[in-house]
C-alpha cells in the first residue's frame, strides 16, 4: 500500500515536471512568435520615416500629384496611431503599400524627378526597407510555423489545450494586396 | 565580359604568337620533362628499394630524396621560365580580353584574412606556411569586386604526425549587393558540418534538403537569402557540380568551392595550337567570373551600391 502510495506521488511529481517543462517550451516558441513579429513593426517604422522625405521630393517636381502624396501622408500619420488592432495596422500597411507603388509609378511621367539624387537615394531606401519588411514577414511565418507545430503535434499539443495555447495566423498577403496594382487607377483616384 | 566572338578574335590574333613562340617552348618544356623525370623516378623507386637491400640499412630507403632534389634542380628553372612565357603571351591577354579589369597573379592567393573573415573554417587550427595557394584573379565585373584563387589549406595535427586537409579548392569572394552586419552560413546539409550560430529554416523544400543554413540574425539571413537567391544557388550547385560552402559576412559573399580547380596552370601536355585548348581557359574564366550573373550581384537597388 505504501509503495502503492510512493509511486503514485512520484508519477505525479514527473507528471507536474513534465508539464512545466512543456508550457516553458511554448512560451519560448510564442515569444519568438512576438519577437519577430515586433521585427515587422520596426521595419514599417523605418518605413513610415520615408515617406515624409518621399513626400517632399516629389512635391518639388509633380505639383499634379498632391492629392495622392496627401492621401499617402494621411495613411502614414493613421498606421502610425497607438492602439491598433493587429488587422488594422495589416489593412494600412496594405494601403501604403499601394500608394508607394503608384507614387513610384507616376515618379516616370517626370524625368527630372527620377534624375534627382534625392529621389534615386530615397528609392533605393524604400526598396532596402521593403526587402527587410518581406524578410521580417518570412521570419514571423516561420516562426508561427515552429509554434503551431509544436501547439498541434502530440504530446505539446496536450499541454497547449490544458494551458489555453493556440495556434497563431501566418502573415498572409490579403486579396487587396494580391491583386496587381492598376496604375491607371491609382493615378486617377 | 566578352562574347563567343571575342574569343574567335582573340584567337585569331593570338595564333601567331603561340605558334611561333608559346608552342615551341611548351615541346622544349615537355621535352625537358621526359629527360628528367622518368629517369628521376626511375632512379628514386631504386633507392627506395634498392639502397637499403645493398647496404643493409633501413634507413637507405631515404636516398629517394637525391633523385628528387636532383629532378627539381634542373626542372624548376624550366618551368618557371615556361610558366612566364604562358603567362604573359596567353594567360594574362587573354584575361584582359575577357574583362580588362581583371589582373592575375600566378603566384598570389585570396588573404590569409579574407578566408578568415568568411568565418568558415573559424575553428580551424593551422598557420601561415600550412595556408598555400596560386592564380589569384581580382578585378570589377559590372559593380561587383571580386578575389579568386586556388587554396588548399593544411591543419598540421603534429599528434597524428599528418595533415588533414582543411580545404581544397576555389575560394571566391565578392562584394555582396546588400549591406548587413551579421554572419550567415550556407552549409551542404551533406557535409553534417554546423556552425555556432542558431539554426534557420527557410521556405524552399529543394533548398532545404541541399543546404543547412545557421546565422546570427532570423530576420537579416532572410533578407540576404531570398527566394530568387535561394534558387539561384542550387542552379549553380546543380549546373557546376561542385560541392559549395557559403558565408555572408562583413556584406561579402565567401563561396568555398570544394575540390575545384581555377586550371590556370600552365598547360604541358596537350598542344596549345588546339583552339579547345584555349577555349578551356576561356570557359574557366567564364565559370570563375559568371558567377557574379548566376547569383545576380550586379543587381544595386538597394542602399548598396
Amino acid at each position: 500500500m505504501q509503495i502503492a502510495t510512493e509511486t503514485t506521488v512520484v508519477l505525479a511529481m514527473i507528471a507536474f515536471v513534465a508539464i512545466i517543462m512543456a508550457r516553458n517550451e511554448l512560451i519560448v516558441r510564442r515569444n519568438a512568435v512576438d519577437n519577430s513579429f515586433a521585427g515587422i513593426d520596426t521595419q514599417l517604422t523605418k518605413r513610415y520615416d520615408l515617406i515624409p522625405n518621399l513626400v517632399t521630393v516629389v512635391k518639388q517636381y509633380a505639383q499634379h500629384e498632391n492629392e495622392t502624396l496627401r492621401a499617402l501622408g494621411e495613411l502614414r500619420a493613421q498606421a502610425m496611431r497607438s492602439g491598433l488592432s493587429t488587422d488594422d495596422r495589416v489593412r494600412l500597411n496594405n494601403q501604403i503599400d499601394r500608394g508607394l507603388s503608384g507614387v513610384l509609378a507616376t515618379s516616370e511621367n517626370y524625368p527630372q524627378l527620377r534624375a534627382s539624387e534625392n529621389f534615386q537615394q530615397l528609392q533605393r531606401g524604400l526598396n532596402e526597407v521593403e526587402e527587410q519588411i518581406a524578410a521580417s514577414r518570412r521570419a514571423f511565418n516561420a516562426a508561427v510555423n515552429d509554434f503551431n507545430n509544436a501547439v498541434t503535434q502530440f504530446p505539446l499539443s496536450i499541454v497547449a489545450g490544458l494551458t489555453g495555447f493556440r495556434p497563431h495566423a501566418y502573415f498572409e498577403a490579403t486579396g487587396e494586396s494580391r491583386q496587381a496594382i492598376d496604375t491607371r487607377a491609382q493615378l486617377n483616384s | 565580359m566578352s562574347s563567343q566572338s571575342d574569343f574567335n578574335e582573340f584567337y585569331e590574333q593570338a595564333k601567331r604568337p603561340i605558334a611561333e613562340s608559346l608552342e615551341p617552348a611548351r615541346k622544349r618544356t615537355l621535352l625537358a620533362w621526359y629527360i628528367i623525370w622518368p629517369p628521376a623516378i626511375i632512379a628514386a623507386i631504386f633507392c627506395f628499394f634498392g639502397v637499403p637491400a645493398l647496404t643493409g640499412n633501413k634507413f637507405g630507403m631515404f636516398a629517394v630524396l637525391v633523385p628528387i632534389a636532383l629532378g627539381n634542380v634542373f626542372w624548376l628553372p624550366i618551368w618557371k621560365d615556361y610558366r612566364s612565357r604562358y603567362q604573359k603571351r596567353l594567360t594574362a591577354p587573354l584575361m584582359q580580353l575577357y574583362d580588362p579589369t581583371l589582373t592575375y597573379d600566378p603566384d598570389g592567393k585570396v588573404d590569409l584574412e579574407l578566408f578568415m573573415a568568411s568565418t568558415l573554417y573559424a575553428n580551424a587550427q593551422f598557420s601561415k606556411q600550412d595556408y598555400k595557394g596560386t592564380d589569384l584573379v581580382t578585378g570589377t565585373l559590372g559593380k561587383t569586386a571580386i578575389r579568386i584563387s586556388d587554396l588548399r589549406v593544411i591543419d598540421p595535427l603534429p599528434e597524428k604526425n599528418k595533415g588533414e586537409v582543411i580545404f581544397s579548392g576555389v575560394f571566391f569572394v565578392a562584394d555582396f549587393n546588400k549591406n548587413f552586419s551579421g554572419v550567415t552560413h550556407v552549409l551542404p546539409r551533406a557535409s553534417g558540418r554546423e556552425t555556432s550560430a542558431n539554426l534557420v529554416k527557410l521556405e524552399d523544400p529543394d533548398f532545404e534538403r541541399a543546404f543547412v543554413v545557421h546565422s546570427t540574425d532570423q530576420i537579416e539571413s532572410r533578407y540576404i537569402l531570398t527566394p530568387a537567391l535561394m534558387r539561384r544557388i542550387l542552379d549553380f550547385q546543380t549546373e557546376s557540380k561542385i560541392a559549395v560552402s557559403i558565408a555572408f559576412a562583413n556584406s561579402n559573399i565567401f563561396i568555398a568551392m570544394h575540390d575545384a580547380k581555377t586550371r590556370l596552370e600552365p598547360i604541358l601536355f596537350i598542344s596549345l595550337l588546339k583552339p579547345e585548348t584555349v577555349k578551356g581557359i576561356w570557359s574557366n574564366l567564364d565559370f570563375m567570373t559568371g558567377i557574379v550573373n548566376e547569383l545576380d550581384l550586379n543587381t544595386r537597388i538597394w542602399t548598396k551600391q
